[in-house]
């Protein structure tokens, strides 16, 4: 009788699609987590912006009532692009676009929807804030809803 | 027949080209997972210092202030802000508040720390940990007409300190800034 030496080819096999199996499921997960890293670094970042950009909404509003409901309607409101924060961005409601202008890296767009609540004189206008990027071809967003009343 | 043991080099050869590529693929993930968790970390500290210190000040300046000084102790000749039309960007980079009680508390920065001073406790606190620096700030104040309350704007740099003491790092993971501004308006004027 022959002695074997060795593995036989079958034993081989099921080595290596076990230690293949292995490897490929612990590589996905090293590379999904380091993805989900990512859009948690964005995470933070956006969220900032959108509490950055309310902020100033705030502040605008704190500034000049009369001035701040001209700025919106009644119905679907208007919408501005507000990636930069001056008193400029009053002057024609537009949306940001393909804009992607906002951030270290430039990534986040950052827009705001001013809908006036019906009444006359308007005491109330709700705000929504949506900050937007595009992480590895999704599109994500947090948006942020508030209504500013004339008192506080 | 001469029997064989060990390797032949064909097969050691295979061995080390796949050896070769499997490694070098799994440090670079190993190494992208490190480098990604030290930035969450510091932008997470960044953000969480941050915004405690917009919010102490905001809060201390919304609900306690009645009016605003650029020197302490306050008095009627180093008020600011007290009439209309009236804009005030502080060169020395301090407000000093008076508070109902008739005490008052100053909002300083002085190299890298935002601090804050109440006469009432007599004592100063720093409002970011020796983490953080902060940098570029400003603080100021208008006001549009005597019958509103004046408007205090805020406005500040927080980074993370990196090993070179500064903001600045030769790697970027380490770096972590985030710039905050905010405008308060006085409840009690």
């Amino acid at each position: 009788m022959k002695i074997k030496l060795g593995f036989s080819l079958i034993e081989v096999l099921v080595f290596v699609t076990i230690l293949s199996l292995f490897f490929v499921a612990a590589m996905s997960v090293a590379t999904y987590s380091l993805k989900n890293m990512k859009i948690n670094q964005h995470k933070i970042l956006a969220s900032h912006y959108a509490e950055e950009g309310l902020e100033w909404i705030r502040a605008e509003k704190e500034e000049n009532w009369d001035q701040f409901i001209g700025y919106g309607t009644t119905g679907s409101g208007l919408t501005y692009c507000i990636n930069t924060l001056n008193n400029s961005i009053w002057t024609t409601p537009t949306t940001c676009g393909a804009n992607f202008e906002l951030g270290v890296p430039q990534i986040f767009k950052r827009e705001v929807n001013l809908i006036n609540q019906a009444g006359n004189p308007v005491t109330q206008v709700d705000v929504t804030l949506t900050v937007t990027w595009i992480e590895s071809g999704s599109t994500l967003s947090i948006p942020l809803k508030t209504t500013l009343k004339i008192l506080e | 027949m001469k029997k064989k043991f060990g390797f032949t080099l064909i097969e050691m050869l295979v061995v080390i080209g796949v050896v070769m590529l499997v490694v070098p693929s799994i440090f670079v993930i190993i190494f992208g997972i490190m480098r990604e968790q030290t930035k969450i970390f510091r932008l997470s500290i960044v953000r969480r210092e941050g915004d405690f210190i917009l919010n102490n000040i905001s809060n201390l300046i919304r609900s306690e202030a009645v009016t605003i000084h650029y020197d302490d102790p306050p008095t009627e000749a180093n008020q600011v802000c007290a009439i209309s039309d009236d804009v005030y960007t502080s060169p020395d980079k301090r407000l000093i508040f008076t508070d109902p009680e008739n005490n008052w508390f100053r909002i300083l920065w002085s190299s890298n720390v935002i601090a804050y001073y109440s006469s009432y406790t007599a004592s100063s606190v720093n409002l970011n940990s020796s983490n953080a620096i902060v940098e570029d700030f400003s603080i100021g104040c208008e006001r549009t007409s005597t019958y509103s309350g004046p408007t205090v704007s805020v406005s500040f740099k927080i980074c993370y300190k990196t090993s070179l003491g500064s903001c600045t790092s030769t790697r970027p993971e380490e770096t972590a800034t985030i710039f905050y501004q905010t405008k308060i308006k006085l409840r009690n004027y």
